[in-house]
């Protein structure tokens, strides 16, 4: 494992080097690689994570249609059902409420069942983010740690 | 902007190429991936209890992920630092609309050195791909590096504003260096057009790094969300007698941001966000512009970035056709138009797209049907919207006959494509054509092609007649297996779709121009001045210094009868156009009376189409013939004088007729008396010249003006007797070509001719009385000798001239 990483390290060494010596005839600084990563690491690529993380919550709400399912939740189920044609016919009144509440009902249920299984992907992808964000910040322990275990497995 | 500046700024981009150049982005994944899965695989190995137990599994697991991880934050790292500086049509906080880099740019300055720019731009991956879309080989462009050429330093670059990309660098960089410029001008590459390649190869690389972006709302907002039609109705019959537009129109293609058609969406997107009468009519004669902007609404709606209120809509497009064929009745066809259109109502997410309003309205209106008064209920309702496309002539003729009608419908008139916005829809369509017929478009091809469509496709719209030439040429390319296709391919393709000539004048056809004179005089005896003047503007045209917006030439030919200023005119058929019937002839003589003008140009209340405009539109590339111009009604003079100038008309159908591929030539007695005049007293006629035009001008035969919009005015002068000896003598060479294919010979000697000239040299009729001649007395005598039995096949026919007195 620590063969692998100073291989990078020396590559990105070369490549500073090279960086550094072309023939510039301003002189500007530049972070070495692994220096511009770190910043990188606990600033930008953090603050990115989150946006990202956002991103996908967003994308949840609106796949699963949040705001619009809530504000239709009890509207029938595809427009469909019957117009009472009016006068004083209870048996058609009764179909016809019948049938509109039917049509509400399924509505409702459908709708019900999808905001459910939105909430629920909400929920898993809001648990993600934070194992995500908890290795990104620990990353070095957490690589550190996944070598070092790595190596006592194999010299123990 | 200094170049050093320049590079300061692209160093989050030099991160991931230095990445990419010592550790490929391809093993990058593909360690990764596999360290995912040999993580998984050691973990399920790493209990004891399974059979497949391996003591080292623990630590191999612990091994992957650190691998995994590693890699997984180095391409993090890798994505957030490459996509600093992309730009982004929504708000979104995770791209910085205050940084603006191009990637591709950087790709270039990551290996340029400031000793040698150009080296740098040539080695590049980009660099070379900008070559390559510039129609110049790899090859090439490596012999140009190691070529004795200047090296330009990077100080040496003009790199003006704060926001350098890809397009802008390669210009200054065509500016700093005259080596590379006269390299690429060896290779017939402008700046506009290797500014243009390197556009092109820009936004392509851009595209591409967008459609990489799945994490990016641009992307995850397109996907199609679940429910949102449910709060919707169904509209069944619609179902059946409409189809949903993006099966008839592919909107995969369009690009929302290259910002072609935006006016006139924003304007569609404007009028369907009204709460009533939230209806359109495109008015366009070519109803693929219509459906283009349609196609690009459509687009915006799938993507998520539509105004509010039209959001989760559908377009449908009625099949008025289909709806026709299934119900002949009235009754029938009416109440199944209502339950259409309630259905579409109820439904409530619904926009109609009626293709060509006007004839459905004309065509159920011969079936009995109002179709204004029932669609005008529904088209004031909130709940539809309606989107109609018409002609201009349609929409005048029949739907602002309908004030019902007119006032639900907003009006939108397309633009006129211009150029720049024709090439961007093409290059919109370029990849999937690259892709099934296996070719590549260098982009001087694509600017050609625009061009040539916009010049010798005489019907249809930009950009649509472009786009079509588009795809004509891929399978023409793909069969003569070009590769690459370039700017000089796309000439000959335009040549043999057309039988016009452009592009690079060829050796063999240079030698032809170059001596059209001889060429021209093999058919028409004397008349140099004439000859001259015609050669030099046919040699105007095709060296592409003559003015696209006018006919190619155009002239007045004044001079007697029989001095050859018709045969003048098929020789130039022949020299131009390659076949001397590709001439449109008018006898103008003809077209003198109180209807001329509606004969020549159609009549609006007989919807009928005109001799003049029908004729140009079967031929658009031919010689217009109009014999006896000085006879034509003063309002077709006046016609013509707009043709001249503007090399365009519009008929009474309100459609516009190209002239621009036209050779005009217009002939005219007028003045003849005045020639004859002049000959008789011994005057040279390019001096009486003057003379005789402001003669025709003072009698009123023709307007200065429009003497003027001629490209020249030539004069014909009346035949000598040599010129009619020399004409007998091709009259007769003629028949003797013609015996010879009965196997006869026909021996010319003087006499025969001296006695035509005598006999038929009247200098009244010049030539023609000639050729009367011949047919009088020589076909007379020869046919007379072949039925009595003197001439037969394999003999000799010598004509004295004690015979023909």
């Amino acid at each position: 494992m620590g063969f692998s990483l100073s291989l990078f390290k020396e590559r990105v060494a070369v490549s500073r080097v090279r960086l550094y010596n072309k023939p510039m005839s301003e002189t500007y600084e530049v972070d070495s690689f692994f220096v511009a990563y770190v910043k990188w690491h606990y600033g930008r690529g953090l603050r990115e994570l989150f946006l990202v993380a956002g991103n996908f919550l967003w994308f949840v709400a609106h796949f699963f249609s949040f705001k619009l399912l809530l504000k239709t939740l009890f509207v029938p189920w595809k427009r469909l059902g019957e117009h009472y044609e009016g006068g004083l016919d209870f048996g058609a009144l009764a179909s016809v409420l019948v049938v509109n509440n039917l049509m509400r009902a399924v509505g409702f249920v459908t709708r019900t069942l999808v905001l459910l299984v939105g909430f629920v992907s909400y929920i898993v992808v809001l648990v993600f983010t934070i194992c995500i964000s908890a290795i990104w910040i620990l990353a070095p322990l957490v690589l550190l740690g996944s070598a070092v275990l790595s190596a006592t497995f194999f010299v123990v | 902007m200094t170049f050093g500046k320049l590079k300061t700024k692209s160093q989050p981009h030099f991160y991931c190429l230095t990445l990419d150049k010592y550790f490929p982005r391809t093993l990058r994944n593909v360690l990764r991936k596999f360290s995912a899965l040999a993580a998984l695989v050691s973990f399920a190995l790493s209990f004891n209890t399974l059979p497949l137990y391996f003591g080292k599994a623990d630590g191999l697991f612990f091994l992957f992920i650190f691998i995994y991880l590693f890699l997984s934050f180095l391409e993090f790292f890798y994505k957030s630092m490459s996509n600093e500086g992309l730009s982004s049509r929504i708000n979104e906080k995770l791209l910085d609309k205050n940084i603006s880099l191009d990637y591709a740019l950087s790709g270039i300055l990551f290996v340029t050195d400031e000793i040698d720019v150009t080296r740098g731009f040539l080695e590049s991956k980009v660099g070379c791909e900008i070559f390559l879309r510039s129609g110049i080989a790899i090859d090439s462009c490596q012999n140009f590096i190691h070529s004795e050429r200047s090296h330009i330093m990077s100080s040496s670059l003009n790199l003006e504003s704060d926001f350098v990309n890809l397009a802008a660098y390669a210009g200054a960089l065509y500016d700093a260096d005259k080596s590379l410029e006269s390299f690429l001008s060896n290779n017939s590459i402008n700046r506009e057009e290797f500014v243009g390649a390197a556009g092109w190869v820009a936004r392509s690389a851009e595209k591409m790094r967008h459609k990489e972006r799945f994490w990016g709302r641009e992307n995850l907002g397109a996907m199609p969300s679940i429910g949102s039609s449910w709060s919707y109705g169904v509209a069944a019959d619609l179902g059946k007698y409409g189809t949903p537009f993006e099966t008839s129109t592919p909107i995969a293609f369009f690009d929302v941001e290259s910002g072609y058609r935006d006016r006139e969406v924003l304007a569609l997107e404007g009028v369907l966000e009204r709460k009533v009468e939230a209806n359109a009519i495109i008015i366009d004669d070519d109803e693929k512009v219509a459906r283009d902007i349609v196609g690009r609404l459509l687009k915006k709606i799938k993507l998520g970035v539509s105004l509010p209120l039209i959001e989760h809509k559908n377009i449908i497009e009625l099949d008025s056709n289909a709806l026709m064929a299934a119900y002949k009745n009235k009754g029938e066809l009416e109440a199944e138009l209502l339950k259409i259109l309630n259905q579409a109502v109820a439904a409530g997410n619904i926009i109609l797209y009626v293709r060509d309003l006007a004839s459905f309205l004309g065509s159920v209106k011969n079936m009995g049907i109002n179709l204004a008064s029932i669609l005008s209920p529904y088209l004031s309702s909130p709940d539809l919207q309606v989107i109609a496309s018409a002609t201009n002539v349609d929409f005048h003729f029949f739907i602002e006959q309908s004030p019902a009608l007119l006032e639900k419908f907003e009006r939108i008139i397309p633009d006129q494509a211009q150029m720049e916005a024709s090439v961007s829809v093409l290059l919109e369509q370029v990849p999937s054509i690259e892709k099934q017929y296996r070719i590549i478009f260098s982009y001087p091809a694509v600017l050609n092609l625009t061009k040539s469509a916009g010049e010798l496709v005489t019907y249809g719209e930009m950009p649509g007649k472009a786009l079509d030439m588009l795809f004509e040429i891929a399978p023409w390319a793909a069969e003569r297996k070009i590769t690459i296709l370039k700017e000089n391919d796309v000439s000959v393709f335009m040549s043999e779709k057309t039988g016009i000539t452009t592009g690079t004048i060829k050796e063999k056809e240079a030698k032809k121009i170059e001596h059209l004179e001889e060429l021209l005089h093999q058919r028409v005896v004397g008349q140099n001045e004439a000859v001259s003047g015609i050669a030099s503007a046919v040699r105007r045209a095709r060296s592409g210094i003559s003015n696209p917006k006018r006919p190619l030439s155009s002239f007045l030919f004044i001079g007697p009868t029989g001095v050859g200023k018709t045969e003048v005119s098929k020789a130039l058929a022949e020299s131009f156009f390659g076949d001397e019937n590709k001439m449109a002839r008018f006898d103008m003589s003809e077209y003198n009376g109180a209807d001329a003008l509606s004969r020549l140009i159609g009549d609006f209340a007989l919807n009928k189409s005109g001799l003049l405009a029908s004729k140009i539109r079967d031929n658009p590339y031919c010689v217009l013939l109009l014999d006896e111009f000085e006879k034509a009604a003063p309002d077709v003079l006046d016609l013509f004088l707009q043709i001249l100038d503007e090399g365009i008309f519009t008929d009474a159908l309100g459609r516009q007729v190209n002239c621009r591929n036209l050779i005009i030539i217009a002939t005219s007695n007028a003045g003849s008396d005045l020639i004859w005049e002049a000959i008789r007293s011994g005057k040279n006629l390019a001096g009486s010249r003057e003379f005789i035009v402001n003669s025709i001008i003072k009698d009123k035969i023709f307007k200065p003006e429009l003497l003027n919009r001629f490209d020249g005015t030539i004069f014909f002068h009346p035949l000598q007797k040599s010129e009619l000896q020399k004409i007998a003598e091709l009259g007769l060479r003629k028949l003797g070509r013609r015996l010879k294919e009965k196997n006869i010979d026909l021996v010319i000697n003087r006499d025969i001719i001296n006695f035509l000239v005598e006999k038929g040299g009247d200098p009244q009729f010049g030539g023609r009385s000639i050729n009367r001649a011949i047919q009088n007395e020589i076909e007379d005598l020869v046919a007379r000798k072949i039925v009595s039995g003197e001439a037969k096949p394999g003999s000799r026919i010598e004509i004295k001239r004690e015979e023909l007195v």
